[in-house]
């Protein structure tokens, strides 16, 4: 491989990781995210169970279980990417160095906005997808201002870094289920299937 | 209680490849019949939403139904057969039990059959000297069916036969609608009547996101001639359903000693409307219907170019399944399966494409709504036999029962044996049907659309709406089968006599209901 290529990439990796968040920094966040996502699939997960108890068998519900935890993982990672993509991009100060405060801020605030967002479309109908691009753009000001704000408040920086540190419980529970998740589905659907 | 489960539907898939290989073999087959005994099996095949004033065999101008007229040849064909409610529930049970809905009481969606009248089934009634499977692709059929759970051998899953998943998993997981649903019917979701959430909210927003941008483009919404039928919980093909059917009879028949009492509910043609691509071309025609004002009881009515729409989808998948029934069929005499084999075809109630109205279970109950038809075709019978006189699905049960050769139920029936196999031929019987599902089943009946059907004549009677507190219409039939002339003003002795006969009915029903449930 050409010298000069080695080069710059080993340049651009060594800058790409000084400008990521530290791993202690990260989980948090990522707590947040996964809890956020994996918690809102079990609500509708188990609010569709009793229906499916009349026509599924345990290894089908199991399936679909699988499916879900498996597509919580994905989302949460890209999640987590957007973020650390941010993180990159921005100057440190700006997210890198806060980035269990102000990451945790906004994902709350984006994805909180998602949910509140199906929340509206369900009650009102398909009408309020007409609102989706101001909606979202709201959302991503208003993540913007409260992450801003919430390294300037003590109170919000104080809550924001406990409840994302108690959250990283959830990451023992989930990311192994998630783990079974992927052997199952991988039984399931392309060797028994 | 067996469960077929879809391994097993797989393996026996794996032993009969295809029709074409089937009808290659059948002759092999056919000597593998086990059963040993005088008595005929039933095969009652309901095909869902099935409107008779839509099928070219009674009269309708598209020829829909090439192959029922086929079937007709050499079965009993009734003109005048009517469902007892007008929609699935009310119309299942009352076809399972041979009781009206006031009586039944599975009268609210999602509804069940009165708990002390549940062992009232037909295959209760017919017992263990039947092998009885049911299979129900509605799963508010499928209700009823578990309620009888302990009653059948063979409860094929809602899902059996259904269509694997073509976008995530290719080939790989034959038969596995799993992805489909897991997806479709929860993790996308979304303002679905039984999922309003969906259950991811990134794909969700993303489904809400692209519905929003076909809304302002629809040009972008691409065709997708693939899409297979849904129920609103599985994909499947008619094809493979069929074929589903087909391969379980042969499985049971050179099984079993016994002979078998076969109930098969199957979703089409149901809406959402799927012909495949042969029968899309279908009646690109100018079909004049007779146009009928918007009800008042109709909140948000549809345009009457959008139910010409519908109706032609509507039209185009009863051909479509009409020539997968011919198909059924044609293997079905082929291996000699048919006889000895009474083959009942028929519906649990009918669609409606007018006044404002797409669908069934509404306030309206015009003629669309709850006509359906019935064929019976008797081992044999080489000849058809056409019956005019009014019959409706209760008639099922105990003409069944005595076809089997079984002593009927102890509950009264409200049905009577049909003409042509033993009952008497009476033009001026009653035929009731309702739709009550505004009420609760273990009340009196106060809010609701009656319907008394008697000789040529139609009251419909709205009781307790807003604005339709007491209001009849009436109809001759004969002269009118449009119901454009509500005769209830011109002929109001008529109507008065009709309308006592089915509040006396109605009333006596409320009363043995209260009894029941002790108010």
């Amino acid at each position: 491989m050409n010298p000069r290529f080695l080069q710059v990439w080993h340049k651009l990796r060594s800058v790409a990781l000084k400008r990521l968040p530290a791993i202690s920094d990260i989980l948090p966040v990522f707590a947040v995210i996964t809890t956020m996502f994996y918690g809102w699939s079990m609500v509708v997960f188990l609010w569709k169970l009793p229906g499916w108890l009349y026509f599924l068998n345990i290894g089908e519900i199991a399936g679909i279980f699988a499916i879900q935890l498996l597509t919580n993982l994905i989302e949460s990672l890209v999640g987590l990417l957007f973020l650390l993509a941010f993180s990159m991009a921005l100057p440190s100060r700006a997210l890198k160095d806060v980035f269990i405060v102000r990451g945790s801020m906004a994902t709350l605030v984006l994805i909180g906005s998602m949910m509140l967002f199906l929340n509206r479309y369900v009650s009102v109908g398909s009408a309020f997808g007409r609102n989706l691009f101001g909606w979202m753009l709201g959302a991503i000001v208003i993540a913007v201002v409260l992450a801003f704000l919430s390294t300037r408040v003590r109170f919000l920086s104080v809550s924001i870094s406990w409840i994302s540190d108690q959250l990283i419980i959830f990451l023992f529970i989930l990311m192994p289920l998630s783990a079974l998740s992927i052997i199952y589905a991988i039984f399931r659907f392309f060797i028994l299937g | 209680m067996s469960q077929f489960a879809r391994r097993d539907f797989l393996k026996l898939s794996s032993t009969l490849v295809g029709g074409a290989a089937l009808s290659r073999i059948l002759p092999a087959i056919s000597t593998l019949t086990g059963q040993k005994t005088d008595r005929p099996n039933v095969l009652i095949l309901v095909f869902d939403t099935m409107s008779a004033p839509h099928l070219s065999l009674y009269g309708y101008g598209r020829e829909t139904t090439p192959n029922l007229s086929r079937f007709a040849d050499r079965a009993t064909v009734y003109y005048s057969h009517y469902s007892e409610g007008s929609f699935t529930t009310p119309g299942t049970a009352s076809i399972l039990t041979g009781l009206l809905p006031w009586h039944h009481r599975a009268i609210n969606s999602n509804g069940l059959i009165r708990r002390d009248l549940a062992d009232n089934n037909l295959f209760r009634t017919v017992g263990d000297e039947y092998f009885r499977i049911g299979f129900s692709q509605n799963l508010w059929a499928d209700i009823f069916l578990r309620q009888f759970n302990t009653d059948l051998n063979l409860h094929l899953p809602a899902s059996s036969f259904s269509y694997n998943n073509p976008l995530l998993l290719g080939d790989k997981a034959l038969n596995d609608p799993l992805p489909y649903l897991a997806y479709d019917d929860f993790l996308v979701g979304g303002l679905k009547v039984d999922t309003p959430y969906s259950g991811s909210v990134t794909l969700g927003m993303m489904a809400a996101a692209i519905e929003h941008g076909l809304k302002l483009h629809p040009e972008l919404k691409l065709e997708d001639k693939k899409k297979p039928p849904f129920n609103g919980y599985f994909y499947f093909q008619n094809r493979t359903v069929f074929q589903g059917i087909y391969e379980t009879l042969m499985r049971v028949a050179s099984s079993e000693q016994r002979p078998y009492l076969g109930y098969f509910h199957l979703w089409s043609p149901h809406e959402p409307y799927a012909p495949q691509d042969r029968f899309k071309a279908l009646f690109q025609d100018d079909l004049k219907s007779p146009q009928k004002p918007k009800h008042h009881l109709v909140d948000i009515a549809v345009s009457r170019q959008e139910l010409r729409r519908y109706m032609l989808a509507y039209d185009q998948y009863i051909a479509n399944v009409d020539a997968e029934f011919g198909i059924l069929m044609d293997l079905l005499m082929a291996s000699g399966l048919l006889d000895n084999t009474y083959v009942v075809a028929t519906s649990d109630h009918g669609q409606l494409f007018e006044r404002g109205v797409h669908g069934h279970g509404s306030r309206l109950m015009y003629d669309e709504g709850i006509h359906i038809p019935l064929l019976i075709s008797a081992p044999g019978q080489v000849r058809r036999v056409d019956v005019y006189e009014p019959t409706s699905n209760v008639d099922l049960f105990p003409t069944l029962s005595a076809i089997m050769g079984i002593q009927s139920s102890p509950v009264r029936l409200d049905g009577g044996l049909l003409p042509g196999f033993g009952g008497e031929s009476n033009p001026e019987r009653s035929i009731f049907s309702i739709q009550a599902k505004e009420n609760s089943a273990f009340q009196s009946l106060r809010k609701g659309t009656f319907v008394l059907i008697k000789g040529t004549h139609k009251l419909i009677l709205h009781t307790n709406y807003p604005g339709y507190e007491d209001s009849v219409e009436l109809y001759d039939l004969k002269v009118d089968p449009y119901e454009m002339k509500d005769l209830s003003l011109v002929d109001s002795v008529t109507a008065k006599q009709m309308k006592d006969e089915l509040l006396t009915a109605r009333q006596a029903a409320d009363q043995l209901n209260t009894k029941y449930s002790g108010q």
